[in-house]
C-alpha cells in the first residue's frame, strides 16, 4: 500500500484514524499502530511480516537484555548479537545475490569458474528503513542514550509505524520516545490540521511534481544509449528534481500523518539543492539517514578525531555503506564513492571553498549533485557512462519528445525546490484559516485526479 | 430560568456549530471537485493534447467518410493512440512497407484493436516485439464492433491500400449471434455511443452539458469498479427490458443455423477479397472465456454479453460461438489455409480475459505467441520467394 493510492486514502487512514482516537489509552493505541503497521506491510506481500516481527522480537529482547544487565562484557554481546542477526537479515535479503555475483566476477577473472547458485532473491519492501531503526535502537541502548521499554506493543508500533515504515524518515526511538509515552493522553485535534497541512503538502510534491517529472525522465532512460547531449541533461535535471519531490513528498507525508496520530517525526529534507557544499548538501538532504550515517558509523568509526588521513578515511567508508544501503549493485557504491570523495574534497580545501560567493556556490554544488544522480538513476555503470559521455562531449540526436513541456517542468521544479520556501518554512507560521484549508481541499482534489488517470507511481525510495 | 435558558441553549449552538462544520465541509468538497476537474484537464492537455475545454470520448479515435469507418489519423483517447493512418500501430509507419519488410495486417474487431490491456500490450503491440527480428512489420488494422461482412469492404476500400503481404482474420464471432435483428454494433467499451460520429461535416451540434462531460468522472470509473452484484443487476435488467416485449419462443433455443451459415459466407467472401490482392491469409479461431462447458464463472462472463444478444441464453451463445469456430476450422481446411486454433488454445482460461471475449495483458501476450511461430514461417517463405 502507498499513499498515493485510493485504499490508503479512502480505507486505510480513515479507519486507522478513527479506531486510534476512540482508543482510551496508551497500550490500545499501541497494539492499534502495531496491527495497522502490519496490515499496511503486509499489503504487499504477508510473507515480509514474519521478518520484521523477527528483527522487532530480536531488538525488543535485546533491549531487555541492556535493562537486566550491566557488566560490560554482557551488554558488548548484548549489542553484537541482534545487530549482528539484523545485518545478517539485511544482507542475505539485499545483498546475498550481489556478492555471489561479485565473487563469481572475481574468480573469473582469474580464470576460476565458480557455480554459484544464481540467488534470485525477492526484496523485502524497506528492509533497509526498519534495520536501521531497530539498529539504532540497539545501540542507543547500549549507549544508555534511552531507557529501553519493557512494553512490546510500544516497541512494535516504534518500528511497523506505518507512516515511517518503508521508506523513512529513519526515525530514532529517542526522537518519538516521549510522543509514544505520551501516547493515551495526545490531543487529537492539536497536531490535526497541521498534520492534514503537511500530507497534501507532501502529496502535491509526488504525484504533481515529481510524477510529471517521471513521465520524462522514464521515457528518455528507456533509450538511456540514444539520448543527445540536450536530451541527457534534460533527463538528468528532471530526475533531479524528480527524486528531490518524490523523497521530500513521501518525507512529509509520513511527517503530516505522525502529527495526525500525536507522533512528531523529524525533517528529513531542508532545501538540499540551496546547498553550498558536500557537507551543507548532506545535512540538508535525507537528514535522517545522513545523520544516522554520522552518529552510528563515522563517529564510531573515530570520526575526525585522529588524524587527517584517518578522517578521511572515515569519511570514504561512511559514504561507501551509505552508497551501498541504498541498493545492492555497483552504481550505488561508485555513487558513495564520488559523495565520500566530495566530503574529502571539500575538507580538504574548506577555506577556499567557503569563499566562493553564494551565487556561484550554489549553481555549482548543484552541478556536482546532478553528476552524482547520473550513476544514481543508470541501472549499471555501461548506461552511466553513456549519459556521461552525452551530457559532455557533443552528442547529437533526435532529442526527447515534447522536450518543451519537460523543460517548462525542470524550471518549475527548479522554482519549488530552490527559490520557494520549503514544507517546513511554509509551515513555520502555519494558523488553520479557511482560505489554507481552500487551498489545501483544491490541491488534493488536484492530486486525487491525477492518480486516478493512473500516472501516479511509487515512491522511488520505496526500491532501497 | 437561567439554567432553562442554557439547557435549551446547548443543543441550538450545538446543531449551529454541526450545521457550520457540515457547510464548510461541503465547500471544501465542492472545491476538491473543482480542483479535480481542473486538474484532470490541465493533466490531458499537458501529457495528451486533449485540448482544456473539450469532451473527449472514445469515439474521436474513429472516422467515416467516403471509404467507410475507420480510424481517425493522430487521434486519441485515454490509453489509445492512433497513428498517421488511423491504425493503432506505430507512428513511424509509411505507406508502402520497405523493401525488406514482410507487413502483416491483423483484422479484427476491438478483440484485435485492444480494450483491456494496457498500453502497449494489446496482442498486436505483443506481437510486434517478438516478430521485430525477423523484419516482420505488425499493423493493428482492428476496428472496434467491424463484423467479417464490413470486414470486405473495410479491405477492399482501406487496409489492401498499405499493401500487407500477409494477412490474419481474427473474428468476432458472436456479432452473428443477432444476425436475424437489426441490431446495432455490439462490442464496442461501454461508454462508447452506438454510433460513430462522422467526421465530415455537418459539424456536430452544440450540446447542454451533462455530468458525464466532466473529466472527474471519467477518471473516477477508472478506479471505482461497481460491485459484481450491482453490474449484473444492471445487465439484467437491460435483458428484461428487451426480452419482455417479446413472448418465449422468440428467444433461441439452439444456435440460428442461417447466422452461422451468414458468418460462414461472409468470411469467404473476405478469403476472396483478401487473396484477390496476392495476400497470404491466416485464418484465427474465436477463443471466449468461458469454455463451451462453462463453469460458473464462465456463465456469468456470457451472461454479460446478453446485453448485447439479450435473444440468445448464455449457452446458447457459447454454442454459435463454438459452431462459427468450426466453420472458421473446415475453411481453412478446405482452402489449406494455415489456421492458428486460438479456440482450443485458450477458451477457458478465465485469467486471460478481461470479459467474455477480449483479452488482458496476459491474454495478449498469449494470442501473440500463438501467432508468432505461423507469421515468421510465412515471413520467412515470403523472403526467399523474393529472393
Amino acid at each position: 500500500m502507498i499513499f498515493n493510492s485510493f485504499i490508503f486514502l479512502f480505507a486505510f487512514l480513515p479507519v486507522t484514524y478513527a479506531v486510534f482516537w476512540s482508543l482510551r489509552n496508551a497500550d490500545q493505541r499501541y497494539v492499534w499502530l502495531t496491527l495497522t503497521g502490519y496490515v499496511f506491510y503486509g499489503y504487499w506481500d504477508p510473507r515480509f511480516c514474519l521478518l520484521m516481527a523477527f528483527s522487532t522480537l530480536v531488538s525488543y529482547f535485546a533491549g531487555l537484555a541492556f535493562l537486566k544487565y550491566e557488566s560490560p562484557h554482557a551488554r558488548k554481546i548484548i549489542l553484537i548479537v541482534p545487530i549482528t542477526v539484523d545485518l545478517l537479515l539485511l544482507g542475505f535479503f539485499k545483498y546475498a545475490g550481489f556478492f555471489t555475483r561479485v565473487a563469481a566476477d572475481t574468480a573469473h577473472a582469474f580464470g576460476v569458474e565458480t557455480h554459484f547458485p544464481v540467488l534470485d532473491i525477492v526484496l523485502p519492501v524497506g528492509i533497509s528503513f526498519y534495520t536501521f531503526h531497530t539498529i539504532t535502537y540497539i545501540v542507543d541502548s547500549y549507549r544508555g542514550v534511552i531507557k529501553p521499554t519493557r512494553k512490546l506493543f510500544e516497541f512494535s508500533a516504534y518500528v511497523s509505524l506505518f507512516s515511517q515504515l518503508v521508506a523513512g524518515p529513519i526515525v530514532r526511538f529517542r526522537q518519538i520516545e516521549k510522543d509514544l509515552e505520551n501516547l493515551g493522553s495526545a490531543d487529537r485535534t492539536r497536531w490535526l490540521y497541521l498534520g492534514a497541512s503537511w500530507f497534501v503538502w507532501g502529496l502535491v510534491e509526488k504525484v504533481v511534481i515529481a510524477d510529471s517529472l517521471a513521465h520524462y525522465v522514464d521515457a528518455g532512460m528507456l533509450d538511456a544509449h540514444k539520448l543527445d547531449t540536450g536530451a541527457a541533461w534534460l533527463v538528468m535535471l528532471g530526475y533531479t528534481f524528480q527524486l528531490y519531490f518524490d523523497f521530500a513528498g513521501y518525507s512529509n507525508m509520513a511527517i503530516g500523518l505522525g502529527y495526525l496520530f500525536g507522533l512528531r517525526i523529524p525533517i528529513n529534507f531542508n532545501s538540499p539543492y540551496r546547498s553550498l557544499n558536500p557537507s551543507d548538501f548532506w545535512r540538508r538532504w535525507h537528514i535522517s539517514l545522513s545523520s544516522a550515517l554520522r552518529d552510528y558509523l563515522y563517529i564510531s568509526m573515530g570520526g575526525n578525531r585522529g588524524s587527517e588521513a584517518a578522517t578521511y578515511r572515515n569519511l570514504m567508508l561512511t559514504m561507501l555503506i551509505g552508497g551501498l544501503w541504498h541498493g545492492a549493485n555497483w552504481t550505488f557504491l561508485i555513487w558513495g564513492a564520488y559523495h565520500g570523495a566530495l566530503l574529502v574534497a571539500y575538507r580538504f580545501t574548506a577555506p577556499a571553498w567557503d569563499r566562493i560567493p553564494k551565487w556561484a556556490a550554489v549553481p555549482f554544488m548543484f552541478l556536482l549533485v546532478v553528476i552524482g544522480w547520473v550513476v544514481f538513476r543508470a541501472p549499471d555503470m555501461s548506461i552511466a557512462m553513456d549519459i556521461y559521455r552525452a551530457m559532455f562531449t557533443w552528442t547529437p540526436g533526435d532529442g526527447l519528445v515534447d522536450a518543451d513541456k519537460f523543460a517548462v517542468l525542470i524550471v518549475l521544479g527548479a522554482v519549488f525546490a530552490i527559490w520557494m520556501p520549503n514544507c517546513q518554512e511554509v509551515h513555520e507560521r502555519f494558523r488553520p484559516t479557511i482560505r489554507w484549508g481552500t487551498a489545501a481541499a483544491f490541491m488534493m482534489g488536484a492530486c486525487m485526479a491525477i492518480m486516478a488517470g493512473g500516472r501516479s507511481s511509487p515512491f522511488l525510495y520505496f526500491q532501497f | 430560568m437561567s439554567s432553562e435558558a442554557s439547557v435549551v441553549a446547548a443543543p441550538s449552538s450545538g446543531i449551529r456549530a454541526w450545521i457550520r462544520t457540515l457547510l464548510v465541509l461541503g465547500v471544501f468538497g465542492f472545491v476538491c471537485l473543482v480542483g479535480g476537474e481542473l486538474f484532470a484537464r490541465l493533466d490531458d492537455w499537458w501529457f495528451a493534447d486533449v485540448p482544456f475545454l473539450s469532451t473527449p470520448s472514445y469515439n474521436d479515435l474513429f472516422m467515416e467518410d467516403e471509404l467507410g469507418r475507420r480510424g481517425k489519423p493522430h487521434a486519441h483517447f485515454e490509453k489509445w493512440r492512433m497513428n498517421n493512418f488511423g491504425f493503432r500501430s506505430p507512428e513511424s509507419m509509411t505507406q508502402t512497407p520497405g523493401p525488406s519488410t514482410v507487413r502483416v495486417a491483423l483484422l479484427g474487431a476491438s478483440e484485435t484493436f485492444g480494450l483491456y490491456e494496457s498500453p502497449n500490450h494489446e496482442y498486436a503491440a505483443q506481437l510486434a516485439k517478438l516478430v521485430a527480428p525477423q523484419d516482420l512489420e505488425i499493423v493493428n488494422t482492428g476496428l472496434p464492433g467491424i463484423t467479417i461482412h464490413t470486414l470486405s469492404d473495410y479491405w477492399n476500400n482501406w487496409v489492401v491500400t498499405f499493401r500487407p503481404q500477409v494477412a490474419v482474420v481474427y473474428p468476432s464471432t458472436h456479432l452473428y449471434m443477432t444476425c436475424e435483428d437489426d441490431l446495432p454494433q455490439q462490442d464496442a467499451p461501454k461508454e462508447a455511443p452506438k454510433e460513430a460520429p462522422k467526421a465530415s461535416p455537418p459539424p456536430p451540434k452544440p450540446r447542454s452539458f451533462s455530468i458525464g462531460d466532466l473529466r472527474l468522472i471519467a477518471r473516477a470509473k477508472n478506479v471505482v469498479e461497481l460491485p459484481d452484484r450491482v453490474v449484473e443487476w444492471r445487465n439484467e435488467r437491460k435483458i428484461l427490458a428487451v426480452t419482455s416485449q417479446h413472448s418465449a419462443s422468440w428467444l433461441y433455443s439452439k444456435p440460428p443455423q442461417i447466422c452461422v451459415d451468414a458468418f460462414r459466407a461472409d468470411l469467404e467472401q473476405l478469403i476472396d477479397n483478401v487473396q484477390r490482392a496476392g495476400t497470404r491469409l491466416v485464418l484465427a479461431t474465436q477463443a471466449t472465456s468461458a469454455a463451451v462447458t462453462p463453469d460458473s464463472a464462465g456463465l456469468r462472463d456470457l451472461e454479460s454479453f446478453r446485453a448485447f444478444s439479450p435473444r440468445a441464453p448464455a449457452l446458447v451463445l457459447r454454442q454459435f460461438i463454438a459452431q462459427a469456430n468450426e466453420a472458421v476450422r473446415a475453411v481453412a481446411k478446405e482452402r489449406q489455409l494455415p489456421l492458428v486454433d486460438v479456440d482450443a488454445s485458450l477458451s477457458g482460461q478465465r485469467d486471460n480475459f478481461g470479459d467474455l471475449v477480449h483479452f488482458n495483458d496476459a491474454g495478449a501476450a498469449k494470442m501473440a505467441k500463438l501467432l508468432e511461430a505461423p507469421l515468421t514461417g510465412i515471413g520467412g517463405e515470403l523472403k526467399v520467394t523474393s529472393r
